[in-house]
């Protein structure tokens, strides 16, 4: 370090000067251990993120996935524009069991539409048992439009009424056996509209 | 300054050994100068060596990503020097600041001029401490191993032209402060 350079002429010399510093010779070594020290306590976090936090998250969404709220849960709908019949009403006619989860689950995005008050909210107001039964009687008096490719599903629907699996209301099952699924799809615009789809399963 | 040494190739396995070596090469260029920057905040050098040595366990968790060693110098400077200023602020400093002065001001015996000498040495301290916190970067990194206003707008991420004219703003007025 160079002495007598306090002139005001040269202030950042003499700040050189004052800045020629080396680090103790033991600095290195203590640099060292803490970066050792930090990374193990890095791998720490991560074996407790491994071990705790990530199994907690998962089962966070688990639950949540479990209690969403039935409007969040995923649906199979027809993807044409106006088409609200959903593609398990296909199937419904198929058992007993399967027409009655899947409508009373389309019934609840049907509700949605027919009452303009989300399924979410229905659910608010009125509690999970009471908002299927409002969702059923939704689906039941709202009218259903029947894209072409699903006419046949409608046939077959009246045909599982007809044999009893599940019981369909009189407007459907009068439009049901007087229609004729290949003139209808030929002559009719697409989609064409059904009067009401009054379905209900028979739980045995 | 020094050489540019390219990233780890992706997907190379770097050894424990190689991240060793990589670190001391680091420490050994490095260290003064972090040193140094922290010194001119702190004025204590206890002070910091602590400083620099935490700047350099949170840089060497971006030793990979800073494979260039005049960015990892240049970020290194930056980290420190905030680094200091939050730990001056924070009130941990532990040390008063007469490190500085004494060693600007050395004893020589001879008490009349040890006081004057003491005293311009304060005095300077304090006009740099008036600097405002662009200007004193500048004056300080332009002080530590002479350094070139190039090199100066390395490690400071300035441009250079912005670095002459903060570093002819600090002299004037620190001579201004000391005449």
């Amino acid at each position: 370090m160079r002495v007598g350079r306090m002139d005001a002429d040269d202030p950042v010399q003499t700040l050189a000067d004052a800045l020629d510093l080396e680090p103790s010779s033991g600095f290195g070594a203590r640099v060292r251990d803490g970066i050792e020290a930090d990374r193990a306590a890095r791998r720490r976090t991560w074996r407790y993120a491994m071990a705790v936090a990530v199994p907690a998250a998962v089962a966070l969404v688990v639950v949540w996935s479990a209690h969403r709220p039935i409007d969040e849960q995923p649906r199979a709908m027809s993807s044409r524009a106006g088409a609200v019949m959903p593609s398990e009403t296909r199937v419904a006619a198929t058992t007993t069991e399967d027409a009655s989860a899947s409508t009373e689950r389309s019934g609840v995005a049907v509700a949605a539409r027919a009452t303009g008050e989300s399924p979410r909210r229905n659910e608010e107001r009125h509690g999970k048992a009471r908002v299927a039964r409002n969702a059923w009687r939704a689906f039941a008096a709202a009218p259903v439009v029947v894209p072409r490719g699903q006419l046949e599903g409608v046939r077959q629907l009246a045909s599982a009424a007809a044999s009893g699996r599940v019981r369909i209301g009189p407007s459907l099952a009068d439009w049901a056996a007087g229609v004729q699924p290949e003139a209808a799809a030929l002559q009719a615009p697409d989609p064409i509209r059904v009067p009401a789809l009054d379905v209900e399963p028979i739980v045995n | 300054m020094n050489a540019i040494v390219r990233p780890w190739p992706a997907g190379r396995v770097v050894s424990a050994a190689d991240r060793a070596r990589d670190l001391d090469d680091r420490l050994a260029e490095s260290s003064a100068l972090a040193v140094r920057v922290a010194f001119s905040v702190l004025r204590n050098r206890a002070d910091a060596e602590d400083v620099a040595q935490e700047a350099f366990v949170r840089a060497s968790r971006r030793l990979g990503a800073l494979r260039d060693r005049d960015r990892f110098r240049a970020w290194l400077v930056r980290l420190t020097w905030r680094m200091a200023i939050d730990w001056q602020r924070s009130g941990r400093r532990r040390g008063t600041r007469e490190d500085a002065v004494a060693r600007l001001a050395p004893q020589h015996g001879d008490a009349e001029v040890d006081v004057a000498a003491r005293e311009r040495a304060t005095r300077l301290w304090q006009a740099i401490d008036a600097l405002p916190e662009r200007l004193r970067l500048v004056l300080v990194l332009a002080a530590i191993d002479g350094h070139t206003t190039r090199e100066v707008a390395a490690l400071a991420g300035l441009p250079e032209g912005t670095v002459k004219s903060r570093l002819f703003e600090a002299r004037r007025r620190l001579q201004e402060q000391l005449r």
